[in-house]
């Protein structure tokens, strides 16, 4: 592992004295974004009526400026960080205004070959059962005012889509074949999603990847693997691993008139917790399957589908729960 | 991750989609949001990662053919889009040439040493400092001072949107060199704002949002009071790149240089304007919190109060009327505290005009207010009416203004200098010790106007060869008895005192100094069982002059004023014991151009304060104040550059109080400041 790690180290660093010995076209330059907001809060009703200690209006907001220098140095490899200045409603001549490092990427290619990020970095879209940060519920049809609204909390906490923003590396390849296969591609991403205090709690890592052919435009499948696990330390009292390992598969029937598709997914996970002071483990497997087919009539514009789901009650996948929680 | 919401009603807003349709509870939220982004690629691209579908959708025009793994096989690399955007494309951006960086460095020394001095003082008699005020945390505290380094960028001023960042850098040079020793300080102390301006036909829009905005919707309502300058001492804004111009433009403008405002409040949060060309009409609008619309320490917790105010202004055009009307709203909305729900507001709706009819200008406001809080519940009226013949008339300019306001027509964002107990810096909560905003019975000088007051004010000018004489005269009664206290202003030694103990009115070895931004004043006490209104006298005189002495630029500026408060109306100032207070100020400042670069300036100034028998009386011998205080100076102006200069002065002051013998002080100080401007 170790060794894996410090070729992988090397490779970023030759590949980066690489680029800049033959940097062509450095940029500089300033992208940012800049937002006010004062929000003003009203509440009543009976509920509120004769109490003395629950806030019934409030007034509040910010403004702030993110500054993201960013330095291309060639085609291969970018850097950039976000500069945050943030100065909340209601503090004048600069009292209570703060900064904060916001984001720090760098994003490089090697060899046109592979595409990496490391830093700040978003993770999804592998599936729904691997790597996938779920939209929050009841508002798939609400009006543009309320969707302004939460793209302040969703900027604010690095929503984009459904994907997971975390610190870490990841790589993407994609190579085209003229025969037998069209196309594979091979992603993986290695993130910290929590740190060891270097006496009891271990470090702990979200790894996996994703391996897809694409055959034809008929056929597709895929292989993903997620796994979270703590890096073991002699004195840690935990000990905690979560592998998940899926396949998928797709077939596409696309005509002038009419579509047809049928997909399916099938994994397992594998869950282990110990508790090093009493000794005692808890650990489950359980199963998943989806499969679905759907198809349309294009001169009628009709789109008809069916799915049957089986999930497990003790399918345990970390990185793609089914709600949004705890934001 | 961090979760924005409004802080206090997070968990409100959480519990809220918890509640059934039939709850009790009525939520409002109402956001005002002004967002610009430059550059939207770097923010709102992130599909990497993506799956084979989505890879497929978007690489048909990135893909990159290279003839590597065999001679017959094609190996290609299918680019997905990353977080900056496309490898081989050059992104949208803004350039960096399109973001103007300007600023200033302001390196500030002041260092004080008294051989006598308050017992309050919050240093010691022998202080260094490297800000405005001492153990003032620069750029984090209420007007405590201003940064060493102000570094501002924005944009084009030509672009549809604008946006102005200032970073504030600051050190009070502690010794400390620890990166996170509290004396470095990074802060944005004017600038976090920003704007957008529409143009659709004959109608344009512009709203700016952030702060600092400094707004002035109309004199009662919302736009602070001015004040006359110091002419010595150096003011933080000080724009000047050439010293001497300062004193130049001293001598020949009539008006006021100015403050860091220009009599407008500063406010957080938005100002709109709507500009109707045919109707030649402005339509403005105000959102936000005002400095004095929460205390510190109310400032970010989400204490319910803010302000709204809006103004209708009409041009009018015509062959014999030039000028505008217009309609104001001022409305203050906030609570006493966070929970309890009592209101704490006051609103106006006034009138204002600024006509020119038969070259004779015309201008005034008149309005009514509303006060709603724990102790009042009251409405008041008040108006201002001037009249000014101009130049263009006589070659003796002359203005006439009489105004009449009631004490309950309060705006403490406004001009109105405030004598409405109920009406508080901050909020009604707020301790009359911290009040900056009361201004009880004040001396005010000649032009301003307060509340619970009625009265003239004569101003005008007078050129003769170079001579030039400004002279003021308002005299002025309450309409009723609301206080037995005077408020008085030190003129002398005004900046230096008010850092004695800043932003604390009850200071001093007595209790009744009031400490502002560059100025101090003092309130008395009068005896309650006198009878009758206080009247209030004020004569300002200020002599200009400027000649050439040995063939260099000598400008001397010499104010005059004279000030008393007594019982009744009365058209000349009251000389003798029968005022209840007698204040005497006297300054004359002489610049002297020596070379092109440098000049310099000498300063004196007197000051004597006289009570009678029906004030303060001391408790060490029962007689009234006796004041007297002194200052004299020099300084040195040094314009190395031509955006760039620095500025020594060294000044003695001295005040006594012959009565209240502890209320002396005697010392000296130096202060030296770089400015440099880019």
């Amino acid at each position: 592992m170790n060794n894996k790690v410090g070729t992988l180290v090397l490779l970023f660093i030759s590949q980066t004295y690489l680029s800049q010995a033959q940097a062509t076209k450095s940029q500089f330059y300033f992208t940012g974004l800049g937002r006010a907001v004062v929000t003003s809060n009203q509440l009543g009703g009976n509920l509120t009526t004769g109490d003395t200690l629950s806030p019934k209006r409030g007034v509040s907001g910010y403004a702030l400026f993110d500054l993201q220098p960013n330095l291309t140095l060639n085609d291969d490899l970018k850097a950039n960080a976000i500069l945050r200045m943030r100065n909340p409603f209601g503090s004048f001549f600069g009292d209570k205004t703060y900064f904060e490092f916001r984001q720090f990427q760098i994003i490089g290619r090697i060899r046109k070959i592979v595409e990496y990020e490391i830093g700040d970095i978003y993770l999804g879209n592998m599936s729904k059962y691997t790597m996938f940060l779920p939209d929050e519920m009841y508002n798939r049809y609400e009006a543009d005012v309320f969707k302004m609204r939460r793209s302040l909390p969703d900027y604010e906490n690095f929503i984009i889509g459904n994907m997971w923003r975390q610190q870490g590396v990841k790589t993407n390849s994609r190579f085209g074949f003229n025969k037998y296969i069209k196309e594979v591609g091979i992603n993986t991403f290695g993130v910290r999603t929590n740190p060891t205090n270097e006496t009891n709690i271990p470090d702990r890592v979200l790894a996996g990847f994703r391996s897809d052919v694409k055959q034809s435009d008929y056929f597709w499948a895929g292989f993903n693997y997620v796994g979270m696990l703590d890096i073991p330390i002699d004195r840690a009292t935990i000990n905690y691993t979560n592998h998940v390992t899926t396949g998928e598969a797709k077939l596409t029937l696309n005509k002038e008139t009419f579509f047809a598709e049928w997909s399916g997914e099938l994994g397992s996970s594998s869950y282990r917790f110990v508790q090093v002071l009493d000794d005692s483990t808890v650990s489950y497997k359980d199963f998943f399957y989806e499969t679905g087919i759907k198809g349309s009539y294009k001169p009628a514009k009709i789109l008809l589908f069916a799915n049957l789901r089986n999930v497990g009650p003790q399918f345990s996948s970390p990185s793609a729960q089914t709600m949004r929680l705890n934001i | 991750m961090n979760f924005y919401t409004n802080k206090l009603f997070s968990k409100k807003m959480i519990h809220f989609r918890s509640f059934n349709i039939n709850s009790p509870i009525n939520f409002a939220s109402v956001i005002f949001h002004l967002f610009f982004c430059f550059n939207t690629i770097s923010l709102v691209k992130a599909n990497s990662y993506s799956d084979t579908s989505t890879a497929e959708k978007k690489s048909s025009t990135l893909l990159i053919r290279k003839s590597s793994f065999s001679p017959k096989s094609v190996l290609s690399i299918l680019n997905s889009k990353s977080l900056l955007g496309n490898f081989s494309s050059a992104s949208t951006h803004a350039a960096v040439n399109d973001i103007r960086i300007s600023g200033t460095v302001r390196f500030l020394t002041i260092y004080r040493s008294m051989k006598e001095y308050y017992p309050d003082m919050i240093t010691s008699q022998r202080n260094f400092s490297f800000v405005d005020y001492p153990l003032a945390n620069v750029g984090a505290n209420n007007s405590g001072g201003f940064p060493m380094l102000e570094l501002n960028l924005s944009n084009s001023p030509l672009s549809k949107f604008q946006f102005s960042v200032g970073y504030s850098f600051a050190s009070t040079l502690t010794g400390k060199m620890e990166n996170t020793d509290p004396s470095r300080q990074l802060s944005s102390r004017n600038n976090l704002r920003f704007g957008g301006k529409w143009a659709s036909g004959p109608v344009r829009v512009s709203v700016d949002a952030g702060g600092i905005l400094w707004t002035k919707v109309s004199r009662f309502t919302m736009g602070q009071t001015q004040y006359r300058d110091n002419y010595f001492d150096r003011v933080p804004w000080d724009w000047y790149r050439n010293s001497f111009l300062r004193y130049e433009e001293y001598y020949t403008l009539s008006t006021n240089i100015g403050a860091e405002g220009f009599g407008r409040s500063p406010l957080l949060g938005y100002v709109a304007n709507v500009d109707i060309l045919p109707l030649q009409m402005r339509l403005m609008g105000v959102y936000g919190r005002t400095n004095l619309s929460a205390t510190v320490a109310n400032s970010v917790n989400g204490f319910p109060s803010e302000v709204y105010a809006g103004r209708v202004e009409k041009t009018i055009f015509t062959r014999r009327i030039a000028g505008k009307v217009g309609f104001n709203y001022y409305m203050k909305n906030a609570q006493t505290d966070i929970s309890r729900g009592i209101p704490d507001q006051n609103d106006m709706y006034t009138v204002d005009y600024n006509l020119k009819i038969y070259k004779i200008l015309f201008s005034g406001e008149a309005g009514i207010g509303h006060i709603n809080n724990p102790a009042l519940k009251d409405r008041g009226a008040g108006f201002a009416f001037k009249t000014e013949l101009d130049r263009s008339v006589t070659s003796f300019p002359i203005a006439l203004e009489y105004y009449r306001i009631g004490v309950n027509m309060a705006s403490i964002d406004g001009s109105i200098l405030n004598s409405n107990t109920t009406i508080r810096a901050g909020g009604y909560a707020t301790e009359f010790v911290y009040d900056a905003s009361m201004n009880l019975n004040i001396m005010q000088e000649v032009g301003q106007i307060a509340n619970n007051r009625h009265g003239f004010s004569l101003t005008g000018e007078k050129n003769i060869w170079r001579f030039k004489i400004q002279f003021g005269y308002a005299i002025s009664q309450e309409l009723k008895h609301i206080s037995d206290t005077i408020t008085m202003q030190h003129r002398v030694n005004a900046f230096s005192r008010s850092r004695f103990r800043p932003w604390f009115q009850a200071s001093g070895p007595y209790g009744r100094i009031k400490g502002f931004w560059l100025r101090t004043f003092e309130t008395i006490t009068t005896d309650s069982n006198t009878t009758g209104l206080k009247g209030f006298n004020a004569f300002d005189l200020l002599l200009k002059y400027k000649c050439k002495f040995l063939n260099k630029d000598l400008v001397i500026l010499n104010f005059i004023n004279y000030n008393s408060v007594q019982v009744g109306f009365k058209p000349i100032p009251e000389m003798s014991d029968k005022a209840f207070v007698r204040l005497f100020y006297e300054d004359i400042t002489l610049a002297y151009r020596l070379g092109k670069k440098y000049n310099i300036v000498f300063n004196a100034g007197v000051e004597t304060m006289k009570g009678n028998d029906k004030t303060n009386l001391s408790p060490e011998n029962g007689k009234p104040i006796d004041q007297f205080g002194y200052a004299y100076g020099g300084a040195i102006d040094y314009d190395f550059a031509p955006n760039a200069g620095i500025h020594f002065r060294h000044k003695w002051m001295s005040h006594k109080d012959k009565n209240f013998t502890l209320d002396r002080f005697k010392g000296q100080e130096s202060y030296i400041e770089l400015k440099i401007f880019f």
